[in-house]
């Protein structure tokens, strides 16, 4: 794969500062709550919007200090079109590559792409940073009319629409659009890219400048992407199951060359009976304290401070010690005694 | 000292600084204590409760699995696979049911796999059934599976004329010099990017993003896509780099793709039309099934011309291609595995 082009030149400033609107929205209740920085009571007016900034995949990405820093997240602003700081700013500035994927896999999937913790369910209307329990990669897109400011056009055409704006954001698997619905779901390669594209499609209206709408583009209201839930196509769950089976055909092989891994090293502890190692212990049978062999992990952290607390001890005598007292793996205390 | 975090998020970290009562639990939604450590080189906090982590042995900052180090969903499934009893751990929707759950002592209450992770001896157990089941699925990969594709379930049979689409369709069309091409036989597992790449590889571009390059509409639904370059260079080059094959009956040659385990047909689409590939449900469905018929078409021929030539060399032989030919002659797959 040959360098992107966005690897050679700065990320460009997309918006001045002067230019940025008031971060409290416009008035549209009685009280303005500051932790969420929005207005309550009182009717609240219209609140979809066309969002006046849009992300433009072609010309907006650029190396940042991010790059140089090896952060791995994204720029949330740069994400909606509307980072003032270019290649100042600490965060990555480019759409999400295969690299990118992987550095934020060997993460965990308890944080998006942007470095925001995700929660335990979806919220009600299925928007927001998604839950992680699920890898969802499957975007729902709504408010196709309003994003379109009302012109009819042919399914073909909105469908065409939808995938080109989103292809530009990550490598699709297969886009669907329900005419009767009139909604779609787009789905990525990767999670990274649903959470990548979701807030750069957001509040975005999907006319184009050759139509003659462009001008009023503000007026309609911006489309909706929200997580989808499972596809209930029998067909599509069949699929969804076979890959979830190769999955786990591959996460077990992983298991098995771990647990292999761990095995010798855990009779290699028993002989040298030596506690202190920073490595998990895969317990023996010979390990007696009920509890202890009711959560192995309980003890982790047990294991570790036990560790911190002799790690002035210098190791030779330590050892001299354990040899002299074989007895002393078997008196572990369980991690509720403290 | 209580806490349960994984080595991965943990490193070598011996600072930790405590909150208590810190933040609400992403499980149970009561407050814990929170601990926050910098650990190779960005900070990481607490997301889940003690307790929580300890009745799904699960990290919790990652809350992955312990043991395993992958996510719960996965740990489920393969235990539930491994062990022939659903296996699973059922997360409380109503947050009173969330509180309920969590006043149960993490350490005697286990909920789902976590049973088995984290106790030893069935940790030890599942393990030994995990390699039985591997050693298994190895074996019979070895074999030639039977080879199933997804069927085309049978449609409704309305009178539904598509004859607007086909007419747009190049299905008599060959392989020839264009910009824009048709491809059909395509099996609706196959995901987009799998095409894309396979073609960028063989047009030689950077990667999907290019703009300059292609673009591609794929129909799922009615199994079929359209692909245009911007060039007619590198379209070019797209026709040269495809295998061919030859349809007899009506003597044409079409091009091969293959992406994964099935080939695509590919044809020459000088009249690039998107709408042509069919917009809803039926209209889908009924095209995949016509196309579904032409690729038959196409795939008999050209079994019928490789098998002339051996016939004649041994009798016993053809004998036995022409038997299993009847036996495939229902419905003949391109596959390769």
């Amino acid at each position: 794969m040959a360098v992107e082009t966005w690897k050679k030149k700065p990320a460009p400033v997309q918006v001045l500062e002067k230019d940025l609107p008031s971060s409290i929205p416009p008035q549209t209740g009685l009280t303005f709550n500051v932790w969420y920085n929005k207005w309550s009571q009182g009717s609240s007016g219209r609140n979809r919007f066309v969002s006046p900034f849009k992300f433009n995949p072609d010309s907006d990405q650029g190396y940042t200090k991010g790059d140089k820093t090896k952060k791995t997240f994204f720029c949330l602003y740069f994400t909606k079109g509307m980072c003032c700081l270019g290649k100042k700013c600490e965060y990555l500035h480019h759409v999400p590559n295969t690299e990118d994927v992987a550095r934020l896999s060997l993460q965990s999937d308890v944080i998006d792409c942007f470095g925001r913790e995700k929660h335990g369910s979806y919220r009600e209307d299925m928007g927001g940073v998604g839950s992680f329990r699920k890898r969802n990669r499957t975007l729902y897109v709504g408010g196709i009319t309003g994003a379109l400011n009302d012109i009819s056009l042919k399914p073909g055409q909105v469908e065409n629409r939808i995938r080109f704006s989103f292809g530009k954001l990550g490598p699709l698997e297969r886009i669907r659009y329900v005419e009767a619905k009139n909604c779609a779901f787009v789905k990525y390669k990767h999670e990274t890219h649903a959470e990548f594209a979701k807030e750069a499609m957001s509040n975005q209206t999907l006319l184009i400048p050759s139509d003659k709408e462009w001008a009023d583009r503000r007026d309609g209201t911006g489309l909706l992407v929200k997580w989808a839930n499972d596809d209930p196509n029998p067909e599509a769950q069949r699929r969804e199951k076979e890959q979830q089976e190769q999955e786990s055909l591959k996460v077990m092989l992983d298991i098995l060359k771990k647990s292999e891994t761990a095995e010798p090293l855990a009779s290699e502890i028993d002989t040298k009976s030596d506690t202190l190692t920073n490595k998990r212990l895969l317990e023996s049978a010979d390990a007696d304290t009920e509890s202890f062999e009711s959560s192995i992990f309980g003890s982790l952290s047990k294991n570790k401070l036990s560790g911190l607390k002799k790690l002035k001890v210098a190791k030779p005598t330590e050892q001299t010690m354990e040899n002299t007292l074989p007895t002393s793996m078997v008196d572990y205390p369980s991690s509720d005694d403290d | 000292m209580d806490f349960s975090i994984c080595q991965d998020c943990l490193g070598d970290e011996t600072r930790l600084t405590r909150a208590h009562n810190g933040a609400e639990c992403k499980i149970c939604t009561l407050p814990f204590t929170v601990y926050q450590f910098k650990a190779n080189s960005k900070i990481t906090r607490t997301l889940i409760c003690h307790n929580c982590s300890k009745q799904r042995n699960i990290c919790q900052c990652c809350m992955l699995d312990l043991q395993w180090h992958i996510p719960i969903e996965l740990r489920d499934r393969i235990l539930s696979s491994v062990q022939g009893s659903q296996v699973a751990t059922p997360e409380a929707q109503n947050e009173m049911m969330k509180r309920f759950i969590a006043l149960k002592n993490g350490d005697k209450y286990k909920v789902g796999g976590a049973a088995v992770t984290s106790d030893a001896a069935a940790n030890a157990d599942a393990i030994e059934k995990i390699r039985k089941a591997v050693d298994h699925a190895q074996e019979s990969a070895g074999r030639p599976k039977s080879t199933k594709t997804s069927r085309l379930d049978s449609v409704s049979d309305r009178d539904l004329d598509i004859s607007h689409l086909i007419k747009k369709l190049p299905l008599k069309g060959s392989l020839e010099p264009a910009t824009s091409f048709f491809i059909y036989n395509l099996d609706p597992s196959i995901p987009e990017w799998a095409i894309v790449d396979v073609i960028s590889e063989l047009v030689g571009t950077t990667f999907w993003q290019d703009p300059n390059s292609t673009s591609i509409a794929i129909n799922h639904m009615a199994r079929c896509g359209g692909l245009r370059f911007k060039s007619m260079e590198l379209a070019e080059k797209f026709r040269l780099a495809l295998q061919s094959f030859q349809t007899p009956a009506p003597k044409m040659t079409k091009g091969k793709l293959q992406v994964q385990n099935s080939k695509l047909h590919v044809v020459a689409w000088p009249q690039f039309h998107r709408a042509a590939l069919g917009t809803d449900n039926a209209e889908c469905l009924k095209l995949a099934q016509y196309l579904d018929k032409h690729v038959q078409k196409d795939l008999s021929s050209s079994e019928v011309s490789k098998s002339i030539p051996k016939a004649p060399k041994v009798s016993k032989s053809s004998k036995t291609s022409v038997s299993k030919k009847a036996k495939k002659s229902r419905r003949i797959v391109d596959i390769e595995l």
